[in-house]
């Protein structure tokens, strides 16, 4: 309760609280972005000191908690990406998606050798075009629907259709295969 | 929206919504429908399935420890005070009011913050003074020296003389180191929870403490107003200790303003948030009892019904008794005349 005005008050519990409700989901924002576990565990400290330091940053009348802390987890991601001038990542044409999900990149080397794991990222590979660009744009840049669908030029119902048929797909791959 | 209605557009959400791409406001509304509807339900159960999917194979978080970080913490913005229960809303308190000076440019300072004439530097020499009373009481060293007889407003005048051409910085570091001090020897000495201090009125060391973080928080926003600063207002459970303290003391504001009749009791519901009724008797137990022909009565004779941090600001000065948002029962003269006492509670 109040989580946001505990950490105005000092309370060390609440942040301890904080972290670890929030820590998976600020690492998992960072690493999308940059692709690297070391960066995405420096990023995902620096957001947590941020709302320690600056609370108010955050303000609860304008959104969640874990909208804002993965906002700006990716903000930090982007600017570390573009600070160190790897060209993987453009906005506007996000085919970061290729690059997160195959082997050899230090995230995915973590677990991706799995069936299941071969499984999504074929699934996702074989998405038509549309679904996945716009999956990609949510999942991979927290983007929001209606933002997906003014990036993508399409109405919002669009987008909503985009990104619920693209999931179902996947939920096909996972379970479809006979293999679950 | 007919049941059907809100059925297709949830369904159409679903996506978005798993994906966590959602508002906050189109987010409660999924949530809520996913209660009654099996169909909706399942799917989002699956759609949520292949996002964690998605999360499990790309990017496992490695497993660390709070610790690194929990210093890093500490080295940039000083947690509250450890502090036994009693004395946790100043804590509290002392840790806002450092967040929000340290976030003060070099003329915010300077602002006019309370009774028009003091700045938030000497804002904040007052608060130390006021705190010095405490301190001194539990057997710190404080500087100047408590004199006998010294009030809130005797040792306050005495500082600023010293203080305000001292810097700001010099201030907040002995403000705080005295806070930190004051905790810190409460939570040793669980004992001296009992003792007494004076700051004005006789209190006990453990409302003392409720008292002074009641008048963090007021200054606080008298500073936030000042210098255009957010602030929060007190914890539930740190701004119920506040009213009832205020409840507890009201009966002898009352009592020096006007003369009421013995046995006469006023209920005071503060709502909201940490919120709760009391009764207040219209003179001190003292006067009570010595008028002895008159019972005391069973039902009150007033009710007052305010929210609870509003009524707060009253009894802190800094709201009009008559402007006040309260709804009255019963006899209004008397209802009227415990908000029209409860700024009396307050000092400078």
């Amino acid at each position: 309760m109040r989580l946001r005005d505990r950490l105005v008050f000092g309370d060390e519990a609440a942040f301890v609280d904080l972290y670890h409700r929030y820590r998976a989901l600020v690492y998992t924002v960072a690493a999308r972005v940059t692709r690297d576990g070391r960066a995405a565990e420096d990023i995902t400290q620096e957001v947590f000191l941020t709302i320690w330091q600056q609370p108010f940053a955050f303000d609860p009348a304008r959104g969640s908690l874990r909208g804002w802390l993965s906002m700006i987890a990716h903000r930090r991601a982007v600017d570390l990406v573009r600070r160190e001038e790897t060209q993987r990542r453009h906005a506007s044409h996000p085919r970061l998606w290729d690059d997160a999900v195959s082997r050899g990149d230090p995230v995915g080397d973590q677990v991706s050798d799995t069936d299941t794991a071969r499984r999504l990222e074929q699934a996702v590979r074989a998405l038509p075009e549309p679904l996945r660009h716009a999956i990609t744009l949510a999942y991979l840049h927290g983007r929001t629907y209606r933002e997906v669908a003014v990036e993508l030029g399409v109405p919002e119902g669009t987008a909503k259709s985009r990104l619920r048929e693209g999931l179902r797909r996947l939920t096909v791959a996972l379970h479809g295969s006979g293999q679950t | 929206m007919t049941g059907t209605d809100a059925h297709q557009a949830v369904a159409q959400l679903l996506g978005a919504w798993a994906l966590q791409a959602c508002s906050p406001l189109e987010d409660s509304v999924v949530r809520a429908h996913l209660h009654g509807c099996a169909a909706c339900a399942a799917e989002a159960r699956a759609l949520r399935a292949a996002v964690e999917a998605l999360d499990r194979e790309c990017l496992p978080p490695p497993a660390t420890t709070i610790a690194p970080l929990g210093v890093a913490a500490n080295a940039l913005r000083r947690p509250a005070p450890p502090a036994p229960p009693y004395a946790a809303p100043y804590a509290a308190q002392v840790a806002a009011l450092d967040l929000m000076l340290s976030g003060l440019a070099a003329d915010d300072w300077d602002r006019v913050a309370a009774y028009g004439e003091w700045s938030v530097h000497d804002l904040l020499i007052h608060l130390t003074a006021t705190d010095g009373l405490i301190a001194s009481a539990l057997g710190l060293t404080v500087e100047p020296p408590v004199e006998p007889g010294d009030d809130p407003v005797s040792r306050t005048r005495a500082m600023l003389d010293v203080l305000r051409n001292r810097s700001t910085e010099d201030t907040r570091r002995s403000w705080r180191a005295q806070a930190d001090a004051v905790c810190r020897t409460l939570l040793r000495h669980p004992s001296l929870a009992a003792g007494t201090v004076v700051l004005g009125l006789p209190l006990t060391v453990r409302d003392a403490l409720v008292a002074r973080a009641f008048e963090t928080w007021i200054h606080i926003e008298d500073i936030a107003a000042a210098a255009a600063r957010p602030s929060v207002t007190p914890l539930p459970e740190h701004v119920h200790l506040m009213a009832d303290l205020a409840a507890r003391m009201l009966p002898h504001v009352i009592a020096r303003r006007a003369v009421t009749p013995a046995g006469r009791q006023v209920r005071l519901h503060l709502t909201g948030p940490g919120g709760g009724t009391w009764t207040v008797p219209a003179a001190p137990p003292a006067t009570a009892l010595r008028a002895s022909t008159g019972p005391v009565e069973l039902v009150p004779s007033a009710e007052v019904i305010v929210e609870i941090v509003e009524f707060c600001r009253l009894v802190g000065g800094r709201r009009e008794p008559e402007r006040i948002g309260a709804e009255l029962r019963g006899d209004p003269v008397l209802a009227r005349e415990l908000l029209a006492a409860a700024p009396g509670l307050s000092g400078p």
